[in-house]
């Protein structure tokens, strides 16, 4: 077997979230609501939010709340845990279609047979909100 | 435009996202990587390695020239001492760094080898730096088969 050297990468950074992304985690962490884009052109709502539609290229010009309820459009079952998961292992991502949005949100949800394509779930708060996407814990099936 | 942005009574607003990325691992050497450092932990030598196309001597070795692609062969021993092709003075901070900064960081071509050597230059005032320098490794007497095993290069003159 061949040697091996440890080595470590260790950086820290912030974000700049820009204003849409930043009023998205604001009224998040503040009323834990779930806010969209609305494009004026061909009017698409985005959620998570864009300054510019993703369909259009039109700047948006109007945040709209959405959800709280969404639906399951594809799930992904992460089995392995990981630094920094969000969640122990195993569990549930998720592309989530939020009620009036027409985009998806990208979240997690414990592992549960029930979410599936098509499942409507809601979301689950954090404790303490601090203005990041892990204000929501998880999703979790509506009928709970 | 501007945006319409319904914003309850909360803390001030966000603007930015705090990341922290920190992980651990272990790099595996491979055959060259692992020759080159135990040469240099237990005999103060610097291996390079001789292309079988166009000759040139390459350090670290590798398994494939970088200039013709061939495959490399002989292992060849290079001087520990060489002259400085360019250099620069680091002064900022910055995660991973060898030593505390200012310090000055310079390509070294080594006598025997056809590409530089990337290494810190020691014993010298800043200033009295100069491309074309003759430079000798220093070597570290607790060796651990890493690049710093080479404490630095310093002047011969």
């Amino acid at each position: 077997m061949s040697e091996t050297r440890e080595q470590r990468s260790n950086v820290r950074y912030r974000w700049a979230t820009g204003e849409t992304v930043g009023a998205f985690f604001s009224a998040l962490r503040d009323s834990g609501r779930l806010l969209g884009s609305v494009c004026p052109e061909c009017g698409v709502v985005a959620c998570p939010p864009a300054s510019y539609c993703e369909r259009c290229g039109a700047g948006a010009t109007e945040l709209r709340e959405v959800g709280p309820s969404g639906v399951v459009m594809t799930v992904a079952r992460q089995c392995e845990g990981f630094t920094g998961a969000p969640l122990e292992a195993p569990f549930l991502y998720l592309l989530i279609k939020m009620a009036g949005a027409d985009t998806t949100l990208l979240h997690v949800a414990k592992d549960d047979e029930r979410v599936i394509p098509g499942t409507v779930v809601v979301p689950e708060y954090a404790a303490d909100r601090s203005g990041t996407i892990m204000d929501i814990a998880y999703f979790r099936p509506e009928e709970d | 435009m501007a945006l319409e942005i319904a914003r309850p009574a909360g803390g001030s607003p966000v603007v930015e996202l705090k990341g922290h990325i920190d992980f651990l691992y272990n790099h595996t050497l491979g055959p060259y990587y692992e020759r080159f450092f135990d040469e240099m932990r237990e005999n103060r030598r610097i291996m390079g390695i001789e292309c079988t196309g166009c000759g040139v001597v390459l350090i670290p070795p590798r398994p494939y020239c970088s200039f013709c692609y061939a495959p490399t062969g002989d292992w060849v021993e290079l001087s520990d001492e060489g002259r400085i092709m360019t250099f620069t003075r680091v002064h900022a901070p910055f995660p991973g760094q060898p030593v505390e900064p200012p310090y000055t960081y310079a390509y070294i071509m080594l006598d025997g080898a056809d590409v530089h050597f990337p290494h810190i230059i020691g014993e010298v005032d800043p200033g009295d730096v100069t491309v074309g320098m003759r430079v000798k490794a220093k070597w570290a007497e607790d060796r651990k088969g890493t690049l710093h095993d080479i404490e630095y290069f310093r002047p011969t003159t």
